[in-house]
């Protein structure tokens, strides 16, 4: 793990796991320059987009997870391996999420949903959300392998 | 008595039937919460409040990935609906982290809990 000039405020590259998202969420906590409701926003994104990681690897959770930082303006980019099926089925929900005009109630009409044997997909909405929709899922062939690409742009307004 | 210690992202859980409270305390951002969470949520299964009692849950707020929130609601939801009007439930939110007293309201969202706040 490492952490590297200024352009990068932290980057990652390598086997995905808790251990990474804690590293992740510890390094942003302590960070003396970002005010803290920023820093709160950017943590829950990392916690959303790492668990989702770790959840839905296609076996093996290898990837990278950065922030960039330009003045202002901050880009998290995360790659991971998936599946056809599972890169789909995230443009698909993103799409769904685009449509809505109120997150927050639709947020919370999928919370009200959950029950023992039916999870909801709140992650991308709590993403989309605090990224105001400045987000955008990619995919290529990297061997046999499909890699998936997160990027999603915040700016610091204070 | 079910005593689970803290990780950086696991809770402090102390839950005590026989005094009747439980106090959960800090992050929640496991990857897989519901096995995390099945020996309270298999105590919960089985638990009734005794008649004259309350059930207290303390909650000091930390960082929730939404999966835990969604088997947390679910818990709270599924306590009350066992025991109407007999939970209690308090959370304790930093002043600093202003963000957690929306986890906050979706933990309790539609659970039929009327939860106190209180920011420190």
């Amino acid at each position: 793990m490492s952490i590297v000039g200024h352009k990068y405020l932290i980057c990652f590259e390598g086997t995905i796991d808790e251990t990474t998202l804690v590293f992740f969420i510890k390094k942003i906590s302590e960070n003396k320059t970002l005010p803290n409701k920023f820093k709160s926003g950017l943590k829950f994104i990392l916690i959303e987009l790492i668990t989702n990681i770790i959840s839905h690897n296609n076996g093996d959770s290898y990837g990278s997870v950065s922030i960039e930082r330009d003045k202002n303006d901050y880009t998290i980019i995360t790659t991971n391996f998936a599946t056809e099926q599972n890169f789909e089925t995230i443009k698909s929900n993103i799409n769904v999420i685009k449509k809505i005009k109120n997150i927050k109630n639709h947020y919370n009409d999928q919370l009200k949903n959950v029950s023992y044997d039916k999870s909801v997909n709140l992650g991308l909405i709590e993403i989309y959300n605090r990224c105001d929709g400045d987000m955008k899922v990619t995919s290529k062939k990297v061997g046999k392998q499909l890699q998936i690409t997160f990027k999603i742009q915040l700016h610091d307004s204070n | 008595m079910i005593l689970i210690e803290a990780k950086e992202n696991a809770p402090y859980i102390l839950l005590d039937p026989t005094k009747h409270f439980m106090i959960v305390k800090g992050n929640s951002f496991m990857a897989n919460p519901s096995q995390f969470y099945s020996s309270i949520n298999s105590w919960m299964a089985g638990y009734r409040v005794p008649e004259g009692e309350e059930f207290r849950i303390e909650i000091n707020m930390g960082y929730y990935n939404t999966a835990s929130i969604q088997i947390f609601n679910l818990f709270l939801k599924t306590l009350h609906a066992n025991n109407k009007d007999k939970i209690k439930l308090k959370f304790y939110i930093d002043q600093e982290e202003e963000d957690l007293q929306e986890t906050a309201n979706s933990l309790a969202f539609n659970t039929g809990i009327k939860p106190i706040l209180e920011i420190y």
